[in-house]
């Protein structure tokens, strides 16, 4: 397990705090991805270039753009992930992906999208709940809160098949669905895949890429892709869960 | 021009036969009488109290003056013409005839009128200088004129002349200086008047002691106290009694409680029945008693009687027209309401309410009878100099019908619209609906109900178990539900029990039962459903069906579980809830606030494609910006669009149609000018008014909102102008056309004509009639 760290700016400190996390951004093996910027990490498996891409989403669609990566030395053995766009700033990007020869769609140019953050989302079961308008799919991301186990989980659900996915847990907020940062169609089958960003601290998160051309049986989706950060893990309180019926 | 003098009243010192009163059970309406409205001051002045009974003949009649030929230098020389005055209020006839003495018509203005057996005794008092002269004055039946002078130091106003016998009167002052009692015994002995100085009662008094008959031509004195400030700090419960023929005093029987500003009036069986005034326990602060006792001369002794309905001070006793002297009108005095006591069975009753909110109908109370129907003026107090009342000038005087002393009395009339009023403070107020009519419910600290029915008529109904103020009232198991409401502000609201009404079509009056059970919460929301039954949202938000189990007594409330609201909800202060069922029997709840933060939950079946979801819900309830309607048969949900604002009132009209008014954009601040919107017929979305959809009242001003039998109205100020402040007006809100049309002027009231709480005959546009209650919002 390689070590990967964040730098996170704090702006009401102006400084960049790092956040050691057990990361493995390529754990299953097959994409590449990293949420956030400046991150610190003591993998070697980086190098200088172009060749990565930025889901970047605004109010007209999302779009892979062009992106490349700096390598800048850090503390602690630690070296910084600095991703800037060719063209343009990056003040939407959701994640970056390195391009990968293996899986040719991940290429520049615009994303079939169904829903990100800049879409007015429908919420069909509960208000953590967001539906997926998929020609064909009727698909939905479902928040369920297990009191049992005092955590927040997200099932995918289709009209035949339901499958859960991670646990939300109680760092995100009632009501609150930015955990879904895209879903559309990247791999080219037709069929939904989305980008979640699991909260699991203050700062920490736990982001997959889901595609539904990595599934085992039964499944909708599988990992393609997983990054993690965090701090200390840092608890959520879950407060904002108290219940009144 | 008149001034400003006192009048004393002659009460029907010809003879005083009554009209007899017939009541009929199940009497038909009355119909509207042209009863005329009250003199002008400029034509014939009406005196303050004491009240006076009606003639044979219906008439008033009292000894008044007019100024005499030529204006005096000195006021005090001012020439008064004496003249017997009368008024028939129910035909509007009045007259004035010249009292004359040897043939000339008499001078001087009648101070302290009272009527005796064959006569009337009054008293002038001349203060032109070099002719002062203070006289008693007899006009007999048979038209002898008496006189005697009196000590013009007896002349202190205001003047308290007292009945003793057929033949005498007292005049009772205390002294200036010592405030000891002082008394005149004036009588019509062997064809003289003859003037007596009794001796004094060597006991300080102010004016807040009552006098009265006692005995064979005895005074009697009856509390009061000797402080300079008002209530019972402390006050007496002496009495006293001038024995006339050996002019001696000597203690009478104490009174069960101390009293000040009591009344004691002596009853045809010589007993003395005192009431009201302040006590220990009813102060200055707390109003007047309610307590009264009686004093019978065998046994010598007050004993306690039934207290009055309302607490009374300063009141006077008049006759019930018709009831050959068994019922007493207590009237006037500080309090509100006129009750009536019947000798024979020794209980109370409110019959009328004065037509002013408060203090306000001391200037005089007039029962008449007119068209088989027992009215009555009610002299009204006037604001003077936006601070004082006074009782110059009857400047407004209200209508009333004094309502029969049993329940089982039918009578009702049709009023002028003038006159068709509540005349009551914190009265619950069920709308009329469809043919049924509206009810006043208590209020003012009566058990009184009153029927207004579409047609115009008025109706009392029997009265309620107990007392009520702010009672609420729906129509329930084709009766008529009362709960909630207090006696007094601090009292628990829920302590007054419920009352159910047997019948709602009212035309044939059930009985007032006691129901027992918990009570809907004030807080709570509760609706009529159209099988009888109730609906009610309680404080934390659950539904339940109320229904009576009305076989035995008591009633038994009882309650059953109802839906679940799909997103919660619950009434609070800020935001209540509106329950509505329409036509079709869907029920919506509008208002109140909304916990709509929702989120599944976790079951064991919840990875098989086709479970259902529970749901759980989050965070603090806010204020709900939606409706919500459930439909019975489907036992489905559904919400209307948000409106996107806080604060403000809703209503709902119009079969389920709900009307924001004022409030904020969500998040924003609220504008200077109220904004309305209305749902569409559907829900689905909110239809600001704007231009010519909105009232013509001034939206920056304040507003009141109310629906009456699914219509809505708002009432406030239309926009000042160069002319002065604009005058209220209540709109009406035609759902259709989106335009608000004028139904009412608030302030078309005669200004001659007193009334509070006025209820409007209003026929809309739409063809409908609704009774517009002047009071609620």
């Amino acid at each position: 397990m390689k070590k990967l760290a964040l730098f996170v700016a704090m702006a009401s400190l102006g400084l960049a705090t790092v956040i050691h996390a057990d990361d493995d951004a390529t754990a299953s093996g097959k994409i590449r991805m990293i949420v956030g910027n400046d991150v610190a990490t003591s993998d070697e498996d980086y190098a200088n270039g172009s060749n990565w891409l930025a889901l970047d989403c605004v109010a007209k669609g999302c779009q892979l753009l062009p992106a490349k990566l700096q390598i800048n030395p850090g503390q602690g053995g630690m070296h910084l992930l600095h991703f800037s766009l060719v063209k343009g700033d990056a003040a939407h990007v959701q994640a970056w992906l390195r391009v990968d020869a293996a899986r040719p769609w991940i290429k520049p140019g615009p994303l079939v999208t169904y829903v990100s953050g800049e879409t007015d989302i429908k919420h069909p079961v509960g208000d953590m709940s967001v539906a997926i308008p998929t020609p064909g799919h009727q698909a939905m991301l479902v928040g369920l809160l297990d009191r049992s186990r005092e955590t927040v989980m997200l099932q995918l659900r289709e009209p035949a098949t339901r499958q859960m996915l991670d646990a939300l847990t109680t760092c995100a907020s009632p009501g609150d669905t930015s955990w879904l940062r895209w879903a559309g169609d990247i791999d080219g089958d037709g069929k939904p895949d989305y980008l979640i960003v699991y909260p699991r601290s203050d700062n920490g998160v736990h982001a997959v890429l889901y595609l539904s051309s990595v599934t085992a049986a039964g499944q909708l989706v599988g990992e393609a892709a997983v990054f993690d950060s965090s701090l200390a893990f840092s608890r959520c309180s879950g407060e904002e869960w108290s219940l009144t019926r | 021009m008149f001034m400003a003098t006192r009048i004393w009243l002659l009460p029907c010192f010809l003879a005083c036969v009554f009209v007899s009163t017939a009541y009929a059970a199940d009497a038909p309406a009355a119909p509207a009488l042209p009863i005329p409205a009250v003199p002008l001051f400029e034509h014939l002045y009406i005196p303050d109290m004491p009240p006076l009974n009606a003639n044979a003949a219906g008439e008033f009649e009292w000894l008044g003056i007019r100024i005499g030929a030529g204006a005096a230098a000195d006021y005090r020389c001012t020439r008064y013409a004496t003249l017997r005055m009368h008024w028939n209020p129910s035909t509007g006839k009045t007259g004035e005839d010249p009292v004359l003495h040897d043939g000339k018509p008499m001078e001087g203005s009648p101070e302290g009128q009272v009527a005796l057996e064959n006569g009337v005794l009054w008293l002038t008092n001349n203060t032109c200088p070099g002719q002062e002269k203070a006289q008693f004055h007899f006009l007999g039946k048979d038209g002898r004129l008496l006189a005697v002078d009196t000590d013009p130091g007896m002349v202190q106003y205001p003047l308290q002349v007292q009945a003793l016998s057929a033949t005498s009167a007292a005049l009772v002052i205390p002294d200036p200086v010592s405030r000891y009692l002082r008394v005149h015994v004036v009588s019509v002995r062997d064809g003289k008047l003859v003037d007596e100085a009794m001796p004094e009662l060597a006991i300080p008094y102010r004016r807040d002691f009552a006098a009265t008959a006692y005995g064979s031509g005895n005074l009697m004195i009856l509390g009061g106290s000797n402080s300079e400030y008002r209530g019972c700090s402390p006050c007496r419960s002496d009495t006293h009694i001038l024995d006339v023929a050996t002019r001696t005093w000597k203690d009478g029987p104490s009174m069960l409680e101390s009293r000040s500003e009591l009344d004691a009036t002596t009853l045809p069986d010589g007993s003395v029945l005192v009431s009201g005034g302040y006590t220990r326990l009813a102060n200055w602060s707390t109003g007047p008693s309610r307590t009264a006792e009686r004093l019978f001369p065998v046994a010598d002794h007050f004993e306690a009687i039934a207290p009055m309905p309302v607490g009374n001070a300063r009141h006077h006793g008049v006759w019930m027209p018709g009831s050959g002297n068994k019922i007493l009108l207590m009237g006037s005095g500080i309090g509100k309401h006129i009750a009536a006591y019947d000798i024979a069975s020794g209980t109370w009753r409110v019959v009328a309410s004065n037509t002013r909110s408060n203090n306000g109908g001391g200037c005089g109370f007039f029962p008449f009878m007119a068209g088989g129907q027992m009215y009555a003026w009610i002299r009204n107090q006037n604001e003077a100099n936006g601070k004082f009342y006074d009782c110059i000038e009857q400047k407004q005087a209200g209508l009333v019908m004094i309502r029969p002393f049993a329940d089982d009395v039918r009578t009702a009339a049709v009023f002028d619209p003038q006159f068709l009023a509540i005349n009551r403070g914190s009265a619950g107020f069920l709308p009329a609906q469809g043919e049924l009519p509206a009810l006043a419910i208590g209020g003012d600290n009566t058990a009184m109900v009153d029927v207004f029915g579409t047609d115009g008529r008025f109706e009392p109904a029997p009265e309620l178990l107990d007392t009520r103020n702010e009672g609420r009232v729906l129509r329930m198991h084709g009766g008529v539900f009362v709960f909630g409401g207090h006696v007094n502000p601090d009292e628990n609201p829920d302590a007054v029990p419920m009352e159910w009404l047997e019948s709602g079509d009212l035309r044939h009056f059930g009985r007032w039962r006691r129901v027992e059970g918990t009570p809907p919460a004030k807080l709570g929301a509760v609706a009529a459903l159209s099988d009888g039954s109730l609906i009610e949202v309680d404080a934390k938000g659950d539904i339940h069906f109320i229904t009576l189990d009305t076989a035995h007594d008591p009633v038994t409330l009882k309650r059953t579980p109802g839906p679940t609201f799909d997103v919660p909800r619950r009434p609070s202060e800020g935001a209540p809830i509106l329950i509505r069922q329409l036509a079709d029997g869907r029920i919506v709840f509008a208002g109140g606030e909304t916990n709509a933060l929702r989120v599944a939950l976790v079951t064991d079946d919840v990875n098989k494609p086709q479970a259902r979801d529970t749901f759980a819900f989050l965070g603090t309830f806010q204020q709900a910006d939606t409706y919500t309607v459930y439909d019975p048969k489907t036992q489905q949900w559904t919400a209307s669009a948000s409106a996107l604002r806080v604060d403000g009132v809703i209503r709902m009209f119009g079969n389920g149609r709900v009307a924001w008014f004022g409030g904020a954009p969500a998040g924003g601040e609220p504008p200077a000018e109220k904004s309305i919107v209305v749902s569409s017929a559907t829900g689905d979305r909110w239809i600001p008014l704007r231009g010519k959809s909105l009232p013509h009242v001034d939206l920056t001003g304040y507003i009141e909102t109310i629906t009456l039998d699914d219509e809505l109205f708002v009432k406030g100020s239309l926009p000042a102008s160069d002319n002065g402040p604009g005058k209220t007006i209540v709109e009406w809100f035609d759902p259709e056309a989106l335009t608000w049309t004028t139904v009412w002027t608030i302030d078309d009231q005669p200004s001659a004509i007193a009334t509070y709480n006025r209820v409007k005959l209003c026929h809309l546009p739409n063809g409908k009639t609704v009774l517009l209650p002047e009071m609620h919002s």
